[in-house]
């Protein structure tokens, strides 16, 4: 191996070490203000580790700021969710890929004119038609909107595309109904896929701030992110208790990412490959 | 894989459960109030009290969040669906009554601070019972102040000048005489409420920012960020405002009630004397401040308003004001409470009871926070030197003019029956 | 082959009514909004409601406000995307370089931000960029630099916000160009080496051409992300100071729900849309070139 490159080596790893220490040294930073005592964590010259670790701002976070309860909120909203576009995604997904209907053209563009649309930038009307309905402050207003999910749709849609069409075409020829088709045949098929897309949508709707933060104005129903924000602005001062609050926030997805990792980069990777 | 569908059917099923549920059953109540934030937790707190007294009668209290809560109102208020009662702040009672949402109330007791009771009144009518109060003062160092040579803070805007200038002398780099974070808007307020002429004028139809009394106000407000009394920071730039003002980084701090409990809080109690508490100094003498706080409201729709009036009858008795003070720190609206401990026997709260009968109400419109919040912006863009006080105050009229244009046609077809006439049916800035 | 069913028209009924119900009737609801007066006293009396025409945006077109958001969001867009576009392009070659058994450490270091909270994120780095205390200025003062007032200087503020979204965002894109490095050819390469081409020219003649599309796609997705940028000023700065970084959105829910003028905040969620529309538009003719050589 030549010295040039023996040093663009070493220089990758050095780069890589570099990059990785950006990434996750504010996030190791602030777990470790979370465990720090009052004094400590805002003293002139900052703390890089608890020197008399405490667990007083997560107990104060959980006990005094109900986090439990946001908590629960958020698993609610984040698990149907998921469920509920898995569902919707799967099944136009498939059929926008492999079954022929009148219209299709319009709907996958229809589909495509979705992703287009920023959306939260329909907040207003949206909460104008959860008001009339009085499902302002109920789950509903967080899932249905955010399980009309068209990338998880075109997810599917190109991944159904990769898989041969023959597949598909025997079982028609033995007459299934396109019912049993798609349980049966179609569903193992896009398990994977599907899976991705769920772990991927769980995520973004457990990150999601905006319209949570409007559709949810009473505090018992809040999420997570929501209620963390509420807390900053009254007590931002109290930095062991609002990194406690940040810590616990990330914590479960970067539990749910390391535990579906596998999952959920292919839904990243797969989102790179449409059209 | 079919199980893992059948697991996400049933995840599915769940939570269509729940989602059909959220407007299930709960028992019924007897008295629906509705409260913001800390207040509904201490409401929950005294409830059982008061049902206590009343066999047989439940009441359910929903917590609003401050920042929601007028959207809250206004949409049950359209709905047809508010509460019984309500605790309402600063400007959705003027647009409660707007929309004739509001029973009149009567006093039910003759020991409120005066400029509370006045900002429930629309027209001669009172529409809200006052329930805790709050106002702007100054917490300082006193023994920093004694170091340069003073007993007390200064009366006058001359004399507290004076005072900045010889502290700023005697404090290391990096510190400073006044805390004013610039994205505050009530200091400033405070200030323009201290001129004789009122920041909107013809009945708050037209923007008065460019009168010489605001620019007066704008220009001391002005002055001390130029003199560098005070820092051009805003308070999310401060980790603990109470830590850096007991290591003297800052000696004046212009602020509300609550910071007496943050104080102890993250103090500890030998450092209690580090801090003290003053009156507003006025222009040529003791100054007035804002008056904020919140309201006990009984909704025109309610078919128990005579319930309703024992439990706010209830909430403003002795032992509840005093336990809503011990809760949370909300000052109590009547005077007589005051006299009672722990509240009597507290150093710190003697400047907020003077200045609490030495208040000005602001103008009692929906779009007052906006005005406010525009105030806010014009006055850190004139802090920073980037505009000056004539061409910004005149520029922020028109746009003030612009936000009142649907007000001026309003009031044109008489579609509102808001008293209008300026400082009589005003009302208190918000609680926080 | 494909067989024409009548199912398939059932299949895509669940996707289209939700899309229908929760994204294309609240952009007509958008639009409609946006040339009423719609504000606190309609809810109040839908008699105070007024159809004013095309109103909302000349007053969108002469307010201050409007246009410094625009600035602040395009300088996020226009700064950011090439950053993010950078580091996810140097961390993924670098990461497929390196040997096999560390690249699934790296990449789940790099990843990580992109699956936590921006709000937690955002009070993270609130306390890592304080002016006085944080730990960044102090890392400088140590490198005997001076400690800038990140969050309290109208230039800067936007820069670190800038920063935070960028160290947020660019381990998505760097899991996507691994992805596209990986179906290059590698024979393309041993033709190169065997010309004699460094290490240089293979980079610029071979890896970047070829990842040329899939940076197009990540372009738009991250414009998408970045133009819509609302929880980190929102948490960070409040959209101080001097306004510098108030972006479009938050000024919309600002407008919409602090101050209840849905007439004009729906003229800026319109303006957002169009904008948006013109990234894809002009994306899409970008990248037919690229395809074209």
């Amino acid at each position: 191996m030549s010295l040039q490159n023996r040093t663009l080596r070493a220089g990758t790893y050095l780069g890589l070490a570099v990059l990785a220490g950006a990434t996750l040294f504010p996030l190791l930073w602030v777990t470790s203000i979370a465990l720090m005592r009052a004094p400590e964590a805002a003293a002139g010259t900052p703390s890089l580790w608890p020197h008399h670790p405490t667990l007083v701002n997560v107990i104060n976070i959980i006990s005094r700021q109900h986090l439990g309860r946001y908590f629960f909120n958020s698993m609610v909203v984040a698990a149907t969710t998921m469920a509920l576009s898995m569902l919707v995604a799967g099944s136009a997904g498939y059929a926008l890929a492999r079954v022929e209907f009148r219209g299709r053209r319009l709907v996958s563009w229809l589909v495509m004119l979705g992703v287009l649309i920023p959306n939260q930038a329909l907040v207003l009307p949206l909460f104008e038609m959860f008001r009339t309905v009085h499902l302002v402050n109920h789950y509903a207003a967080l899932v249905l909107p955010a399980a009309a999910n068209p990338v998880g749709i075109v997810l599917v849609q190109a991944y159904m595309r990769g898989i041969p069409a023959e597949i598909l075409d025997a079982a028609r020829i033995d007459g299934a109904s396109e019912w049993r088709i798609y349980r049966s045949i179609v569903m193992p098929l896009m398990a994977p896929m599907l899976a991705a897309v769920g772990v991927l949508i769980f995520v973004v709707s457990w990150n999601d701030f905006m319209w949570p933060m409007i559709a949810m104005q009473q505090e018992s129903m809040q999420t997570l992110p929501v209620a963390l924000a509420a807390i900053d602005r009254e007590h931002y001062q109290d930095i062991g208790l609002m990194a406690a609050g940040a810590t616990m926030t990330m914590l479960p997805m970067v539990l749910v990412f390391l535990a579906s990792q596998r999952y959920y980069l292919r839904s990243v990777i797969a989102g790179s490959l449409t059209d | 894989m079919s199980t893992a569908f059948g697991r996400a059917g049933a995840v599915v099923a769940l939570g269509a459960a729940i989602l059909a549920c959220a407007g299930c059953a709960h028992a019924p109540c007897g008295l629906n109030v509705w409260a913001i934030g800390s207040e509904a937790d201490a409401l929950e707190r005294m409830v059982p009290g008061f049902e206590a007294s009343h066999p047989g009668v439940s009441v359910c209290v929903q917590e609003l969040a401050w920042s929601s809560a007028q959207v809250r109102l206004l949409s049950a208020v359209a709905a047809g669906d508010p509460p019984d009662v309500a605790q309402v702040g600063d400007t959705d009672l003027a647009m409660l009554v707007t929309l004739h949402a509001l029973r009149p109330e009567r006093q039910i007791a003759n020991d409120f601070f005066r400029g509370a009771v006045h900002v429930t009144r629309f027209s001669g009518v009172s529409y809200g019972v006052p329930w805790y109060v709050d106002t702007r003062l100054l917490f300082y160092r006193p023994d920093i102040l004694r170091r340069a040579g003073f007993d007390r803070p200064a009366r006058t805007w001359r004399g507290w000048l004076r005072q900045m200038r010889a502290v700023k002398r005697i404090l290391g780099p990096g510190q400073y005489a006044l805390l004013a974070p610039t994205n505050e808007y009530e200091f400033l307020e405070v200030l323009a409420l201290q001129q004789p002429e009122p920041m909107l004028r013809d009945g708050d139809r037209y923007g008065n920012f460019a009168s010489a009394s605001f620019r007066r106000a704008l220009t001391f407000y002005k002055s001390l960020y130029e003199q560098h009394l005070a820092p051009r920071i805003d308070d999310r730039q401060l980790v603990n405002l109470w830590w850096e003002m007991a290591r003297g980084d800052f000696v004046f701090y212009v602020s509300g009630p609550w910071n007496i409990g943050e104080f102890r809080r993250f103090l500890p109690p030998r450092d209690e004397d580090l801090w003290m508490t003053a009156p507003m100094p006025g222009p040529d003498g003791p100054g007035v401040s804002i008056i904020g706080g919140s309201d006990f409201v009984v909704f025109r729709v309610s078919r128990r308003a005579q319930l309703a009036h024992e439990f706010i009858r209830y909430m403003l008795a002795d032992q509840q004001q005093v336990r809503l003070y011990e809760l949370t720190g909300d000052l109590p609206a009547r005077r007589d409470v005051w006299r009672l401990p722990p509240l009597a026997n507290d150093v710190k709260l003697r400047a907020f009871r003077l200045q609490l009968e030495r208040v000005r109400p602001f103008e009692a419109i929906p779009e007052w926070d906006e005005i406010m919040d525009g105030m806010r912006r014009m006055a850190a863009r004139v802090a920073a030197g980037d505009a000056s006080v004539r061409a910004a105050t005149a520029g922020f009229d028109r746009t003030v003019d612009d936000w009142l244009a649907k007000r001026r046609e309003l009031l044109a077809r008489s579609a509102t029956p808001t008293a209008t006439s300026p400082r009589q049916s005003d009302r208190p800035t918000e609680a926080r | 082959m494909t067989r024409k069913h009548s199912s398939g028209a059932l299949f895509v009924l669940p996707a289209l009514v939700l899309l229908a119900v929760f994204v294309f009737i609240p952009l007509i609801g958008v639009f409609g909004l946006s040339l009423t007066d719609f504000d606190v006293y309609s809810v109040a009396n839908p008699a105070n409601l007024h159809l004013i025409g095309a109103d909302n945006y000349w007053h969108l077109l002469r307010d201050r406000q409007a246009w410094q958001a625009l600035e602040t969001t395009l300088v996020v867009v226009v700064v950011g995307v090439p950053a993010t576009l950078l580091l996810s392009l140097i961390s993924a070659l670098m990461i497929e370089s390196i040997a096999e058994r560390w690249r699934g450490l790296f990449r789940t270091a790099l990843f990580v931000p992109v699956v936590c909270s921006t709000v937690a994120i955002a009070i993270s780095w609130r306390y890592l960029l304080n002016t006085r205390f944080g730990l960044v200025n102090h890392v400088l003062g140590l490198l005997g630099l001076r400690a800038p007032d990140w969050l309290g200087s109208p230039h800067l503020a936007i820069l670190a916000i800038t920063i935070v979204v960028v160290w947020k965002g660019f381990g998505y894109g760097m899991i996507i160009v691994s992805a596209a490095r990986k179906e290059i050819p590698d024979e393309l390469y041993d033709a190169a080496r065997i010309e004699g081409a460094g290490v240089r020219h293979r980079l610029l003649r071979i890896t970047v051409p070829m990842l040329a599309p899939t940076l197009g796609l990540l372009a738009l997705l991250d414009v998408s992300g970045y133009w819509q940028l609302f929880a980190e000023p929102y948490v960070l700065t409040q959209g101080g100071p001097l306004g510098s970084t108030t972006s479009l959105l938050l000024l919309m829910y600002e407008r919409g729900f602090r101050w209840w003028r849905w007439g004009a905040a729906s003229a800026i969620a319109m303006a957002l849309t169009a904008v948006m529309w013109l990234f894809a538009w002009v994306q899409r003719h970008t990248r037919a070139g690229w395809r074209g050589d």
